[in-house]
């Protein structure tokens, strides 16, 4: 059993270790964060963190936004139509009531030549 | 130096991480450059893939539009969009997610052919599911690690006297040997956590499955029943009755894989663990499922 | 130590009714195959918090073996929303005393993450004496969540 492991073994490396001089041995290290340098690149890196931060908060206001425009549109559009309704109301009741107006201020005329004419 | 020993210790995958691209720098992102947002290592088997953070990420770091902080909090791998967890030996990782198959690979192994392992990083607040975050980086990593010696003490040997009695400079030395990757320091640590096999309470195995669900199976295993030497067949067969029958090795729907090879189900659990299992003191097994008319 | 049988009978007799008692218990289950109990806890003076705990029989140690996960309920955008909540420090959330306790239990099933108390002195702890075993068990791991828990088996 020994021996056929070892050679499965040996096979297996055969296959994974092809090449692996093209691979970097990576060493592992205790790297704790790095406290000490402010350099340049890190704090622009935190300025880039920070603009795309304030992108995601512009894109999520935006999004509401256009949610309340498409509100406020549909609002307005259905006051208009009210208000178009209301227009033609008014508009016929200004017609009658010229109308109301005028047949009165016909007779009333009618009355006052009918009594002038008593009166010679 | 015990030679399979040896090779299970320098068992090693090349491995290429590229950075999740949300990660780049634009400019980068959008260049046509093949060359960016990944880099080539060797990643040892028997290890975490945690401890290579730091390397990969230093690496990594002028390519990246976040700065870093920490390198072990909020990272981790993912494998073909599926996020991997690290707290297994890398080997066994490999071996389980990618459904390996001994044979067929060294069957279509060729002499110009390179094997690449490809996985990527990923960074956020919310780490995903099932991942154990890292909150105090290879501390956190060295006494997971130690938990897991003190798990398959208790297992081996009822108590887990052995390791809480090492001295502080064989513990020291035990954890410095695998990040070193010393066999020569490691191996007499480990022998004296390991008993003799007449005193074996249970063996340390973890099976892990990946379908129908990724599962991780932690069977009670003793080296010897009734007076007969375990087989790694009668774990198999008894956790995995739909999968294995024992006794019929050729027809099986399913294989053992450890360290990257297939074992054979005659094989002794005892045996097998003594010369196969991982710096964990766990023996990792992954089943490989195979079509019913592959040739072994 | 005690076995499966012995584990899952306690369960039963004992356990589940002292759940069932305890004050704080808001809800508790017992799994399809009766070898797992959930319970739903509510945080002993915070209300924002609730502990979900399940005790299940470990093969390895041959001890009961306790898990649990910490909700919290947040408030975002006027809704109430309840989340895994993984706290910077433990003990100021749960009456620890000197057990180990570890974020490293990955659930077999949800492939979720939850703390577990180690368990490796249990027997030392608890006694090996079988009879009213769990009710030991309890008494002492569940005050993690409650120090007067033993009070339910009194009355």
């Amino acid at each position: 059993m020994y021996d056929l492991l070892l050679q499965k073994l040996k096979e297996r490396d055969v296959v994974e270790k092809n090449f692996a001089e093209l691979f970097e041995a990576a060493p592992i290290q205790n790297a704790k964060s790095d406290q000490g340098t402010q350099n340049q690149s890190k704090s622009l890196r935190k300025e880039l963190e920070f603009r795309d931060k304030k992108i995601e908060e512009f894109n999520a206001t935006l999004k509401l936004k256009n949610k309340d425009a498409e509100r406020l549109n549909d609002e307005i559009i259905t006051l208009n139509i009210e208000n178009n309704l209301l227009q033609d109301q008014y508009d016929k009741m200004k017609s009658e009531y010229d109308g109301i107006v005028s047949r009165w201020l016909r007779k009333t005329q009618q009355e006052a030549d009918t009594m002038n004419e008593s009166f010679k | 130096m015990d030679e399979v020993r040896d090779r299970v210790w320098r068992g090693s995958l090349n491995v290429r991480v590229s950075v999740c691209p949300e990660l780049l720098l634009t400019e980068l992102s959008e260049s046509q450059d093949t060359n960016l947002g990944f880099v080539n290592i060797i990643v040892p088997r028997d290890c975490y893939l945690a401890l290579y953070l730091p390397n990969i990420i230093q690496k990594l770091e002028s390519q990246l539009r976040i700065s870093v902080s920490d390198y072990y909090s909020g990272w981790w791998f993912e494998i073909e969009g599926a996020r991997m967890p690290w707290n297994f030996p890398v080997g066994a990782l490999y071996d389980s997610s990618t459904g390996l198959n001994p044979s067929n690979r060294s069957s279509l192994h060729q002499e110009n052919s390179v094997h690449v392992w490809h996985l990527m990083l990923r960074h956020g607040q919310h780490i995903p599911n099932g991942v154990i975050p890292l909150k105090n980086g290879i501390d956190q990593i060295r006494e997971f690690w130690m938990h897991q010696w003190k798990q398959a003490c208790y297992i081996l040997n009822g108590s887990a006297k052995q390791v809480m009695s090492l001295s502080k400079p064989d513990t020291l030395t035990f954890w410095q040997s695998v990040i070193h990757r010393d066999l020569t320091k490691f191996e007499p640590i480990r022998q004296k956590i390991i008993p003799m096999p007449n005193a074996v309470r249970f063996i340390p195995l973890r099976i892990h499955v990946a379908l129908p669900d990724v599962r991780l199976v932690e069977p009670i295993c003793k080296a010897v029943d009734n007076e007969r030497d375990v087989e790694l067949g009668d774990v198999l067969a008894r956790e995995f009755p739909e999968w294995f029958e024992a006794n019929e090795e050729s027809s099986n729907i399913a294989k053992p894989v450890i360290q990257g090879i297939e074992v054979p189900l005659s094989a002794l659990v005892w045996e097998v663990y003594q010369q196969l299992s991982s710096f964990d003191g766990f023996l990792h097994i992954s089943l490989c499922l195979q079509a019913e008319n592959q040739t072994v | 130590m005690i076995t499966k049988e012995v584990f899952e009978l306690q369960i039963r007799e004992t356990l589940l009714p002292a759940l069932r008692r305890w004050s704080l218990c808001q809800k508790v289950s017992l799994s399809d195959d009766k070898a797992v109990v959930t319970a739903v806890v509510k945080h002993l003076s915070l209300p924002y918090y609730t502990l979900e705990i399940q005790v299940e029989y470990s093969n390895i140690y041959q001890e009961p073996q306790l898990i649990f996960k910490v909700w919290k309920v947040q408030v975002e955008q006027d809704i109430e929303v309840k989340q895994v909540y993984f706290p910077p420090d433990l003990s100021r959330l749960l009456n620890l005393q000197d057990f180990v306790i570890r974020l490293d239990y990955l659930h077999n099933l949800n492939r979720d993450l939850w703390y577990s108390v180690h368990g490796c002195d249990t027997n030392s702890i608890v006694g090996s004496q079988l009879e009213h075993y769990l009710e030991r068990w309890a008494s002492i791991y569940l005050t993690i969540f409650d120090p007067e828990f033993s009070r339910v088996f009194i009355d």
